[in-house]
C-alpha cells in the first residue's frame, strides 16, 4: 500500500500551460482540487480556467481567498500570463501554500524579488517549471559530475523552437497596423501553439530562456559574471511590430574562467523537421560532449502524414513525472529543489542583462 | 586540353596536393614550373620569383601574407587567394542553399570547431570570419571575443539582424575532431554537424563514434575551382581587398579579447 504522503493542489489560473497542472495531477501524491482566479480578469481567462475546472470536475472559483478557505490545498500550481506570476504565487505563499509556477517567474525582476521574500518568510517550497529531468540533460548531468570530462572550460546551448508566430515578417503592408499581441497569443494558443500569452509583449529571451539558462546553471555550478547579447526579430511580424526578439544570441562568461554561449529562437516552423534542434556542447579539461536534448527519439513516416506532425517524436520522457517526484520530495523533506524561486529569479536578473546588453550594444557584468 | 600546375616542392602537405592535383578532370601536374599554366604554392616569397611570368599562382594559407605585401598583391592579376575553408563540402553546400534563395534572409550563423591538430591562429580565425562574411554576404558591424587558453569564442553582429557565434577549441583534451556548422535564416536553416555523420563500431570494450570523413574533397573543388580561373582568365583581384578585411577583423577580435569590450566597425559589403 502506498503510504506516502498525498498534496491537495489548486489550480490558480490556467490560460497559458495546461501541462503544468496536468502533469500535477498525473502524479500520485497530487490531487486537484480546484481552479480559482482573481474576479477582475478578462473573461477569456475565466472561460480557460472553467474550461480545465470541466475537464477535471473540479469546482472553479473567481475568488481566491473563498478557494483556499474553502479547499484547504496545500500547493498552488500556476500557469497564468507571465505578468501575474508572481502576484498569484506571492498570495499562494502567503496562505502557507508550495508552489509550482511556469515560466518565466516574472518579466520585472522587482516581482521576483517580492516572490522570494514572500518565500523565504513562509518557508514553503518552490518549484520553477522547467526541463532538467529530459533525460539527455540529466545523463549529461551524471557524466559532468561524475568526472568524466575533467573540469568544465565551456559550455554553449542551442535552444530552438521551430515554430511559427503568426504573420512572417515583412508579410504585411506597410500600412497595416500593428498586431494585437494578446490576440495573436490567445489565437496561438488556441491552435496548440505555446507562447506568451499576455498583456505585455515578450521576446524569446524572456519567454524561454529559463530553459537553456536552467541547464547551463544545473551543468555549470557556477554564477554568470558577465553577458553580451544580440538579439534580433528576424522572422515574425507581431516581433517586429512589438520590438521584441525571436532570435538572440549571447556570450557568457561565468565565474572560474567558464566561457559559455546560448543561440535562442524562434525560427520558424520552416527550419527544422520537428521542435526545433536543442544541442548542449560542454567542453572540459579531460573531454567534451556534444548532446541532442531530444534523445531518445522514434522517427515516423508515413503517406498522409499531416505537415505539422513532428515525425521524431521523443520517447521515454519522464522528466514531468520526475520533476513532481523531486517537488513532492522537497516538500516531505524540506530538501530544495532543481530550480526554486530563487533560481529562477537569478535567471530572471541574466535574461535581463542580456536585454540590455542588446539594448545598449555593451558587456553587462552581473 | 588539360591546364598544367606545378606544385612549389616547399609546399606544406606537397604529396597531398599532387595527389588531389591528379583527382582533378582536365588538370596535370608538372615539375617545371617554367612551363606551367598555374603554380600552387604557399609562400608568398615565390610569388616575386614569378613576376613577368604569365601563369596564374594559387596562394595557400593567404591569411598569413604581411599587411604590408596585401596592397601588391591587390594589385597582381594573377595571384589567387585559396580560401580553403569555403571549399568543404558542407560548407560549401550551405552557402549554395543560402544563394538559391532557400534559407531566406541570413539570421544566424552558429559553428564550433574543435581540433587540437590545427593550430589556433590567425589564419583558422580568419577562415571562420571569412565563413561569416561569406554567407552574409557582408562583413560584421561588431566583434566580441573571449578567449581562454587555446580557445577562443567570436560573437559577430551584422548590420541588420543577422549575428554569429563561433567558437574554436585546440585544447589537449580532445583526441579528435568535431566540426558543427549551422545556418538559420528567414525561410529555413542548414545543418552541418558531425554529430549527425557518426557511425558506430561496437566491439568487446563498448560503443565508439566513427566520423565519417568529408575526406579530402575540401582539395579537389578547390583545385577544381582554381582550373576554372585559369580557364576563364579572371584574376579574382577583389578576393585581395577582403582578404585584407578580414585581416582587419581578426585584429578586432584580438583588440576585443585585450580590452574585454566588443569592437564596433564600419559594415560593408564583404
Amino acid at each position: 500500500m502506498d503510504e506516502s504522503q498525498r498534496f491537495r493542489v489548486l489550480v490558480l489560473s490556467v490560460v497559458k500551460h495546461a501541462y503544468i497542472p496536468e502533469a500535477v495531477a498525473a502524479h500520485r501524491q497530487f490531487e486537484l482540487v480546484a481552479v480559482a482566479d482573481q474576479v477582475e480578469v478578462p473573461d477569456w481567462i475565466h472561460e480557460r480556467n472553467q474550461k480545465f475546472a470541466e475537464r477535471y470536475a473540479i469546482p472553479y472559483l473567481s475568488d481566491i481567498a473563498a478557494a483556499i478557505e474553502q479547499y484547504r490545498p496545500d500547493v498552488a500550481v500556476i500557469s497564468s500570463e507571465a505578468e501575474r506570476h508572481c502576484e498569484l504565487a506571492v498570495e499562494a505563499a502567503k496562505a502557507g501554500l508550495h508552489i509550482v509556477i511556469d515560466k518565466p517567474l516574472s518579466n520585472q525582476l522587482e516581482e521576483c524579488d517580492r516572490l522570494v521574500d514572500a518565500v523565504q518568510s513562509s518557508g514553503v517550497r518552490t518549484l520553477v517549471w522547467n526541463r532538467n529531468f529530459m533525460p539527455a540533460v540529466q545523463q549529461t548531468l551524471a557524466s559532468v559530475q561524475a568526472g568524466r570530462i575533467g573540469k568544465l572550460r565551456a559550455i554553449h546551448c542551442d535552444f530552438y523552437f521551430a515554430k511559427d508566430a503568426g504573420p512572417l515578417k515583412g508579410s504585411r503592408s506597410a500600412n497595416d497596423p500593428p498586431l494585437n499581441w494578446l490576440k495573436r497569443q490567445i489565437d496561438a494558443h488556441a491552435d496548440g501553439s505555446d507562447g506568451a500569452v499576455g498583456m505585455h509583449p515578450m521576446g524569446e529571451l524572456e519567454v524561454e530562456g529559463i530553459y537553456p539558462l536552467a541547464y547551463i546553471r544545473a551543468l555549470c555550478d557556477a554564477p554568470v559574471k558577465s553577458v553580451f547579447a544580440r538579439t534580433a526579430a528576424h522572422f515574425h511580424q507581431a516581433h517586429v511590430d512589438h520590438a521584441i526578439d525571436d532570435l538572440a544570441t549571447v556570450t557568457l562568461e561565468m565565474e572560474g574562467g567558464i566561457v559559455g554561449s546560448l543561440c535562442l529562437g524562434r525560427i520558424g516552423a520552416a527550419s527544422h523537421p520537428d521542435l526545433g534542434a536543442i544541442k548542449l556542447h560542454l567542453i572540459g579539461s579531460e573531454g567534451s560532449l556534444v548532446v541532442h536534448e531530444s534523445r531518445p527519439e522514434v522517427a515516423s513516416f508515413y503517406r498522409g502524414q499531416p505537415v505539422s506532425e513532428f515525425p521524431h517524436r521523443r520517447v521515454a520522457d519522464q522528466y514531468e513525472y520526475l520533476l513532481m517526484e523531486e517537488f513532492a520530495t522537497a516538500i516531505e523533506t524540506g530538501s530544495e529543489t532543481s530550480l526554486d524561486v530563487t533560481a529562477g529569479r537569478e535567471i530572471c536578473r541574466i535574461v535581463d542583462a542580456c536585454l540590455r546588453s542588446a539594448r545598449s550594444g555593451g558587456v553587462i557584468q552581473l | 586540353m588539360s591546364i598544367r600546375v606545378a606544385v612549389q616542392p616547399s609546399t606544406g602537405q606537397y604529396g597531398k596536393i599532387i595527389e588531389m592535383v591528379r583527382r582533378v578532370r582536365g588538370l596535370e601536374c608538372i615539375a617545371d614550373v617554367s612551363a606551367a599554366d598555374g603554380l600552387i604554392t604557399d609562400d608568398p616569397a615565390a610569388l616575386n620569383q614569378s613576376d613577368g611570368r604569365s601563369q596564374f599562382t594559387l596562394l595557400l594559407s593567404p591569411f598569413q601574407v604581411d599587411e604590408d605585401y596585401l596592397d601588391e598583391l591587390a594589385a597582381s592579376e594573377k595571384v589567387v587567394p585559396a580560401l580553403q575553408a569555403r571549399f568543404q563540402p558542407s560548407v560549401h553546400q550551405i552557402k549554395t542553399e543560402v544563394d538559391a534563395g532557400n534559407l531566406g534572409l541570413p539570421g544566424l550563423l552558429r559553428s564550433h570547431d574543435w581540433d587540437r591538430s590545427c593550430a589556433l591562429d590567425d589564419q583558422r580565425l580568419a577562415d571562420h570570419l571569412d565563413i561569416a562574411a561569406w554567407y552574409f554576404g557582408r562583413l560584421p558591424c561588431v566583434v566580441y571575443a573571449v578567449s581562454r587558453r587555446d580557445y577562443v569564442q567570436m560573437h559577430l553582429g551584422f548590420e541588420g539582424d543577422g549575428m554569429a557565434m563561433m567558437d574554436v577549441d585546440a585544447g589537449d583534451s580532445l583526441g579528435g575532431s568535431y566540426r558543427s556548422l549551422h545556418l538559420i535564416g528567414s525561410g529555413g536553416a542548414a545543418y552541418a554537424d558531425d554529430h549527425e555523420n557518426v557511425q558506430l563500431a561496437i566491439d568487446a570494450r563498448g560503443i565508439e563514434a566513427v566520423l565519417t570523413s568529408q575526406c579530402d574533397a575540401a582539395w579537389v573543388n578547390l583545385l577544381r575551382a582554381f582550373c576554372d580561373v585559369i580557364r576563364v582568365g579572371d584574376s579574382q583581384q577583389s578576393q585581395w581587398r577582403h582578404i585584407m578585411a578580414i585581416k582587419r577583423l581578426v585584429g578586432a577580435v584580438h583588440q576585443s579579447i585585450a580590452q574585454q569590450r566588443p569592437v564596433t566597425l564600419e559594415s560593408r559589403n564583404g
